[in-house]
């Protein structure tokens, strides 16, 4: 129900005053004094609301240890799913960097397989990757390893970043494929692999599955995950 | 003391208000039956919005802030807030009415 409280919301004033004005008739909103209470109200109700109301923190989003093969966590800065290298949830075991700097170190160079593109071109592409992440992004980790080899990345929830943090996770990855939140059979054909298996919990994250060859039919894990996600 | 947090601001609502029904002669604690009265619609309309959020995801309660008291599906926090936030609201008006009234 995305974007429900905010519909809501709008239609409660509307709703207030239709009521005033059809069945109560109190004349109330004719009232300067209502008004004034009301910003009085107002004045105080936002500070306090916003103090309330906790921004999330970012180190819920990371998945438990163990949880996952591997996994990436990303957040935007202004969507609340803000992650920060703070000490209340750095992880040790994660790859990439917080908002320091994105690595081009090699740390996410795949063992085998070469780059498919070696040219300049390539190297521009990445550059300016990692800039618009830089801008946009509070930080990429990515907790555990990613297996070498083709990688299948599916995200819980979709956002516009997905394909830039996929690009930048594996720079110089072999194959990769980065599918829906429910991969549809046809995507699932095509690239011959099953969805993450197991856990699919709510969260901003991606869940990283090892590209399995799915010669059978598809696999009764992936698609009880994918149906629950629904 | 993080967990006492949302009902400390409330506490600190209703201490911070209640000059306005002592000096200020906002009449609305001494008179409960048009208090509840006001205060029943606000705790169904909003109370009911609320469990709905909950369930749909829309937000969730923090346990590092509240006492984890729950009472029908919300903290006893919250049930709270329908009760002091309008009544600080009524409060305010009452006693702007007040000052026109001689």
């Amino acid at each position: 129900m995305t974007g429900g409280y905010t519909i809501a919301a709008a239609c409660a004033p509307v709703l207030v005053v239709l009521l005033e004005v059809t069945v109560l008739r109190t004349g109330i909103l004719r009232l300067g004094r209502f008004w004034l209470a009301t910003a009085i109200t107002l004045a105080f109700q936002v500070p306090v609301d916003g103090w309330l109301s906790k921004a999330q923190r970012a180190g819920r989003q990371l998945p438990g240890p163990g949880q996952f093969g591997g996994a990436v966590a990303m957040g935007h800065p202004g969507r609340g799913l803000r992650i920060r290298a703070r000490d209340d949830h750095f992880d040790p075991d994660a790859l990439g960097t917080g908002p320091g700097g994105f690595g081009g170190s090699g740390r996410t160079a795949p063992a085998g397989g070469r780059p498919p593109v070696t040219d300049a071109r390539r190297a521009a592409l990445l550059a300016a990757l990692r800039l618009t992440v830089r801008g946009g992004l509070a930080g990429v980790w990515v907790r555990g390893h990613i297996p070498a080899g083709p990688t299948v990345l599916t995200g819980n929830h979709h956002s516009w970043w997905d394909p830039f943090v996929a690009g930048l996770v594996r720079p110089a990855g072999a194959g990769q494929a980065l599918l829906g939140r429910r991969p549809r059979p046809a995507a699932r054909r095509a690239t011959q692999v099953s969805p993450p298996g197991s856990r699919c919990a709510p969260g901003g994250r991606f869940t990283f599955a090892s590209a399995v060859p799915d010669r059978r039919a598809a696999r009764p894990a992936g698609t009880a995950c994918a149906r629950r996600s629904a | 003391m993080d967990r006492w947090q949302y009902l400390g601001l409330l506490g600190l609502c209703v201490t911070m208000t209640l000059p306005l029904e002592i000096i200020g002669g906002a009449r609305v604690y001494r008179r409960p039956k048009a208090l509840l009265t006001t205060l029943a619609p606000v705790v169904v309309l909003f109370g009911g919005w609320d469990l709905l959020a909950v369930r749909h995801s829309e937000w969730r309660y923090s346990r590092r802030y509240t006492l984890g008291w729950w009472l029908l599906g919300l903290p006893v926090e919250e049930w709270l807030f329908f009760l002091v936030v309008p009544a600080c609201a009524m409060l305010t008006y009452e006693v702007l009415a007040r000052r026109r009234r001689p």
